[in-house]
């Protein structure tokens, strides 16, 4: 018995080494780790810039910010739904029907960021998209994020302040995804590196002169449009 | 003997009404209103640069300004228009219309501007109606000039200084 015992000992201990050879087992340590394939790089979006004709079939949606816009800076070919203290639900939508468009652009919500509930602002908001859609199916439509306040308005103001305003873009953003309808942040080209409205660009802290609305306008020109 | 006295001093008197009744300035224009020839882009320059607005006022497209007052293009010869970024309602705007009675239908246009301005700002920025309802605005033959502000008073000096209205 012992004898045997020995042998099959023997048996286990030669096999143990010849499998312990390093030409039957790979190694485990990095230098020979198979090359993992690569991630592939994140895509770089890349626009292509718009001339102002581009707008010929457009149409602007939004409150006395997009007003200013309108007068000092914007396409003037555009179709303009906009006025004083517009808010998303009273947008005369219907007017769309008598205007043939391709494009809509649209900035909402500063006229609505001292409503108690900030999920009513965005039921609105996407019924104006639905409806939008109905009139024209076809359109592309490009949803904007609200432009930020200046400092001083921001810090003194408690309802038109740029905490209200980014969870409001926030929250548009997410819909502008549940939509399947682009999102120009727009914002971030009048947006200092502390988060506010450059200093210079308002008088109010609010509305726009025409530098930044120039800017603003040149945003859009940039960002609509990619390589595909 | 007392003849030859009164003679004189009513000659001097009408001397002196000859005189005051011509005024001796460049700039004045003849005030008949057949005659006037203002040159509408300085006129707004003017009222720009010698008013004190709030907000930054800007010049803005002949279409767009077309366009914000409704206007007929028919009816405007020539025109500037000043706008504010929305912060307040200043505005000017400078007409030179094609004939007299363009000029009325241009006023009524600029009117319900204001009107319509009025209901938009009064709940958006009450502050701003005052100046809205009690607008300068002045039609002389063919001419329209309207100055949204605080100083109408300030308007009627720049005006009669260099146009002599």
């Amino acid at each position: 018995m012992l004898y045997i015992q020995q042998k099959l000992m023997l048996l286990i201990l030669i096999i143990t080494v010849v499998f312990s050879h390093p030409n039957y087992v790979e190694s485990i340590d990095a230098e020979n780790v198979p090359d993992q394939v690569p991630s592939p790089a994140p895509p770089v979006t890349k626009y292509v810039a718009v001339a102002d004709d581009y707008f010929n079939d457009a149409v602007f949606i939004g409150d006395s910010r997009t007003e200013g816009f309108k007068m000092l800076s914007g396409p003037l070919n555009a179709v303009y739904l906009t006025s004083i203290g517009l808010k998303v639900d009273t947008v005369a939508v219907e007017a769309l029907s008598e205007v043939p468009f391709k494009k809509v652009f649209i900035m909402l919500g500063i006229n609505e960021l001292g409503w108690v509930y900030s999920e009513l602002f965005i039921e609105k908001y996407g019924e104006l998209i639905d409806n939008i859609k109905k009139i024209e199916p076809q359109a592309q439509i490009y949803i904007q994020s609200i432009l930020p306040v200046s400092r001083e308005r921001s810090e003194s103001d408690s309802i038109y302040n740029n905490e209200n305003i980014n969870k409001y873009n926030e929250l548009i953003q997410q819909m502008a995804v549940n939509k399947n309808i682009f999102y120009l942040n727009v914002a971030e080209c009048v947006t200092d590196e502390e988060g506010y409205l450059y200093s210079d660009a308002s008088t109010d802290g609010i509305h726009l002169n025409k530098k930044y609305c120039d800017q603003w306008f040149e945003y859009i020109k940039t960002h609509v449009v990619f390589e595909q | 003997m007392h003849k030859p006295r009164i003679i004189i001093v009513l000659i001097l008197i009408a001397v002196m009404m000859i005189f005051t009744s011509c005024r001796n300035n460049d700039n004045d224009y003849d005030l008949n209103e057949n005659n006037l020839d203002l040159n509408v882009s300085e006129c707004a320059d003017k009222l720009k640069e010698n008013i004190p607005f709030e907000d930054t006022i800007t010049a803005i497209d002949d279409k767009m300004g077309i366009a914000i007052y409704q206007l007929n293009t028919e009816d405007v010869a020539e025109q500037k228009v000043y706008v504010s970024t929305g912060a307040t309602a200043e505005q000017i705007a400078v007409f030179e219309a094609t004939d007299d009675n363009a000029a009325k239908r241009i006023e009524t246009a600029v009117l319900q501007r204001i009107t319509e301005q009025i209901e938009s700002y009064q709940d958006y920025l009450p502050e701003e109606v005052p100046k809205l309802s009690d607008p300068f605005l002045m039609v002389t033959g063919k001419y329209v000039i309207l100055c949204v502000s605080d100083h109408n008073e300030d308007v009627e000096v720049v005006l009669d200084k260099y146009y002599g209205f």
